[in-house]
């Protein structure tokens, strides 16, 4: 097992496993020349994106350091970033982990293969530390560089650096990987795939909204407030993460102690601790992990009969069979469908909703010092008021183009078609017209979206007390706002679906119309606010202006998709 | 009821999968479909079903066009694919009633049917459950009481004997017997060829896209000139035409499966 060719079939096993959820599936159905193209430019999307969130953590450690410096604390930086680091791999990993090791589609077919058990495990494991070196990039490096600059450190500092971002996260994936292990051979909870998956995902999006609550809430400390801060709670945060997770003293000793050779030392004592865990979780892999994944299944099963009253009312005997029907139960499959499968419940159903939430947050989280949201509530404040005429138009503006942008940003209509997968044909065999299938598809992307803004705009009027005529003119614009993003998703998802794919992840994460979209959102809540604020339009201007257009508009595009859908679908080979 | 007419189907114009076949598939037949792996028998299938529009050629289904009027087309046969794997995330009731209001059957009728033939595939007590717990068998039984719930004149089956067990596979057969006698028609394509012999009225062998044979055992005895089981006669024809179409050595081995079955003994 520990010889050479053991460690190259794991990199291959573990090469064929990363291929599988790599950026060459991101592309649609598109031809060979096509997919590679649009597959170099998910890498380029993908190399923007990280340069941004590189430039976000690096400006944040920049800022962190100047407010730090003259109190001076700014030493307590690499242990808050390396705890932060240290936390986020242990619970990303976990779910890292559920994917990679169960829920995967490859466990069935690796299983029969003549594979050591410590090669699947030891294959899987380097998949998982790969995505989490990606996202640790992300995290620990550009903060500890600027650190490193800042604080003048000699080259010692960069080369340690460079191993405590190679080993730090290798203790904490170690644990989450057999916690998850454990979780998965002993609780009855985990053999519902569904369920499992969906409660995973609802709780790492609060942990996201806490995270992101907390972050904000930070970012708006003043100098003093933050030193306070950072003197108590992140000394202890730090404490616990040391305790919880060991070597995490050792990789914030290696970049703060003085002495060269001690700080080598520490980090040699982090790799030696970093090695004996790896030993550690094969063996308890052994153990575990097969156990733990055969016999795993989607969905629980009864096998209990329905009694006559049952079918008769699953069936809907007693009401009689009517066009309208047809059209609302092909919503109603829909519907189930985006509900029962975890990814399409978490990515389009769940942020659908929450959405506006992860908006408001900023808004909760910051102080009065923030100059944006100072600005926000002199408007909400005007508006109750009604001592700034400048103030309802501009709210009537942001409303539309919220409303825009959760729309072209849930999925929901860019993935109508691509959510079918293998079985689109059966859009092809059912005896209802294209037209009408794809009328139901808008239906319950419309039905969502008008659910999702919907409840969080009488939220919004009921907390902040706003005047009821106010309402009613939002009302007027929410159909345009409605129609606009879901039928250019709806359009998108005929001209190019995402139908190839083995994972349901695959057909709402790696599908670009859900990138179109979003632009196509952007560029038509920015057409619809821009002139109201740049031009300072009164309200019935206003009105009129987000009403009737984007009205007119959504009326062409909805020509343009009755004849475009009978065309498009005709044209799409399963 | 099934009418094809110089149909032709090319994939990326360049893999001519259906060459020009005219084939007419009559009411109260059982038609059985034969071909090995890549002949264009899934092909023929999604083009009756409307799943890929022909590139040349007319398919008419129960009297109305597929291409022209698809609607009434679709609406007057029960598809049963070779993929029995159909919205997972459905129970197998809602499936039935989403496929009961598509087709608008009466739901007294829809309730009365669902029973019988769940009854009768032995799928009563999963009828609760979600699709996802169906093992392959069970989801081909679920799709076959989906095809039937609307009494198609015309009943599609590709390759419909994969993944049953000998219970149901008798009663698949039993239930295509009796879809026949009353009045409509069965078309189905196999590798089983067995059961093709035995329940089929007529039969069409197809390879590299082109209608070999077509007719009863006993014409296709007669035009054989050999008094030998359809196995037999299946595997001469197709080899024969597997030799004429490899007219050179330079041609690529894309054509491996000659013997889809196994080695000819």
């Amino acid at each position: 097992m520990k010889s050479m060719p053991a460690l190259r079939r794991i990199l291959h096993l573990a090469l064929a496993i990363f291929r599988g959820n790599s950026f060459a599936n991101f592309s649609g159905d598109a031809q060979t020349k096509k997919k590679r193209l649009s597959g170099l430019g998910s890498v380029l999307l993908f190399i923007f994106l990280a340069g941004y969130f590189a430039f976000m953590t690096g400006g944040s450690a920049l800022a962190l350091y100047d407010l730090l410096a003259p109190v001076p604390l700014q030493v307590l930086l690499p242990g808050l970033y390396v705890s932060s680091s240290v936390l986020l791999v242990f619970v990303f990993g976990a779910l890292y982990v559920l994917s990679v090791f169960y829920y995967a589609s490859d466990v069935d077919k690796l299983l029969p293969l003549p594979f050591y058990p410590e090669e699947v495990i030891g294959a899987k494991f380097l998949v998982v530390a790969a995505y989490e070196y990606l996202f640790v990039a992300g995290v620990l490096l550009p903060p500890l560089l600027v650190y490193g600059v800042k604080s003048l450190a000699a080259w010692p500092y960069f080369a340690l650096l460079l191993g405590v971002y190679l080993l730090v996260p290798l203790i904490p994936l170690v644990l989450a990987t057999i916690l998850t292990m454990l979780i998965m051979r002993f609780t009855p909870l985990t053999k519902n795939k569904d369920r499992f998956k969906a409660i995973a995902g609802i709780l790492l999006l609060f942990v996201s909204i806490g995270f992101s609550y907390v972050s904000s809430s930070l970012s708006t400390r003043s100098g003093a407030d933050l030193a306070a801060f950072f003197s108590t709670r992140v000394e202890q945060t730090a404490r616990l993460t040391a305790a919880v997770f060991p070597g995490t003293t050792f990789a914030v000793g290696a970049l703060t102690t003085r002495s060269t050779p001690a700080a080598f030392g520490q980090l040699a004592l982090l790799a030696l601790l970093s090695i004996l865990s790896l030993v550690i979780l094969l063996a308890a892999g052994r153990l575990l992990y097969f156990k733990g994944v055969i016999g795993l299944s989607t969905a629980a099963s009864k096998r209990k009969a329905l009694s006559s009253d049952e079918l008769d009312r699953q069936l809907g005997v007693g009401g009689s069979p009517r066009p309208i029907a047809a059209f609302a139960v092909y919503m109603q499959k829909d519907l189930r469908i985006l509900v029962r499968t975890p990814i399409f419940l978490m990515n389009n159903v769940i942020m659908n909703f929450l959405f506006p939430l992860f908006l408001a947050i900023p808004i909760l989280g910051a102080g009065t010092q923030d100059e944006d949201i100072r600005q926000l509530q002199v408007l909400v404040q005007g508006l109750v008021d009604g001592t700034d005429p400048r103030a309802a138009p501009v709210f009537l503006a942001i409303v539309f183009g919220l409303v825009v942008f959760v729309n072209g940003t849930n999925g929901i209509a860019e993935s109508a078609l691509s959510r079918e997968g293998s079985q689109f044909y059966i859009m092809k065999i059912l005896p209802m017209s294209y037209s009408r299938q794809i009328a139901a598809k808008l239906a319950v992307a419309m039905a969502l979206g008008l659910a999702g803004t919907g409840i969080s705009l009488v939220l919004l009027f009921v907390v902040l007390r706003l005047p009821l005529w106010l309402f009613a003119l939002c009302v007027l614009t929410i159909p345009g706002a409605l129609l606009l993003p879901n039928l250019s998703g709806i359009i998108f998802e005929l001209y190019w679906p995402k139908l190839h794919w083995d994972n349901e992840q695959k057909a709402v994460k790696q599908n670009m119309n859900v990138l179109y979209g979003m632009v196509a959102a952007l560029i038509i809540a920015g057409l619809a606010i821009a002139p109201v604020i740049v031009f300072e339009l009164p309200l019935p201007v206003t009105t009129g202006l987000l009403t009737v257009p984007p009205l007119v508009l959504a009326y062409i595009l909805t020509r343009l998709l009755k004849w475009l859908a009978p065309e498009r679908m005709r044209a799409i080979s399963p | 009821m099934i009418e094809l007419q110089h149909v032709s189907k090319s994939y990326n114009g360049k893999i001519q999968a259906v060459d020009h076949i005219d084939l007419s598939v009559e009411r109260g037949e059982i038609f059985g479909f034969l071909g090995p792996n890549g002949a264009g028998k899934t092909t023929t299938i999604k083009m009756i079903t409307g799943i890929l529009e022909p590139d040349t050629g007319t398919i008419q289904v129960n009297g109305h066009d597929i291409v022209q009027d698809p609607i009434r087309a679709k609406r007057s046969f029960g598809f049963v694919p070779d993929d029995p794997n159909i919205f997972p995330r459905l129970k197998a009731i809602e499936y039935l009633r989403f496929i009961g209001e598509i087709y608008e059957v009466d739901p007294v009728v829809r309730r009365q049917r669902i029973s019988q033939l769940a009854e009768r595939l032995g799928l009563s007590a999963a009828l609760g459950d979600r699709i996802q717990s169906f093992s392959h068998g069970m989801r081909q039984k679920l799709i076959i009481i989906g095809a039937l719930l609307h009494q198609p004149a015309v009943w599609i089956l590709d390759e419909p004997m994969t993944g049953l067990d000998p219970k149901a596979a008798f009663e698949l057969k039993e239930m295509m017997r009796e879809h026949v006698a009353a009045g409509n028609t069965v078309f189905f394509s196999t590798h089983v060829l067995d059961v093709a012999e035995k329940i089929c009225d007529r039969v069409a062998i197809i390879d590299h896209g082109k209608i070999l044979l077509c007719g009863t055992l006993a014409d296709l005895r007669a035009r054989t000139a050999e008094d030998a089981s359809l196995e037999s006669m299946f595997l001469r024809l197709v080899e024969q035409e597997s030799e004429q179409s490899i007219p050179a050595a330079s041609e690529p081995a894309a054509r491996k499966p000659r013997f889809p079955w196994g080695k000819r003994k």
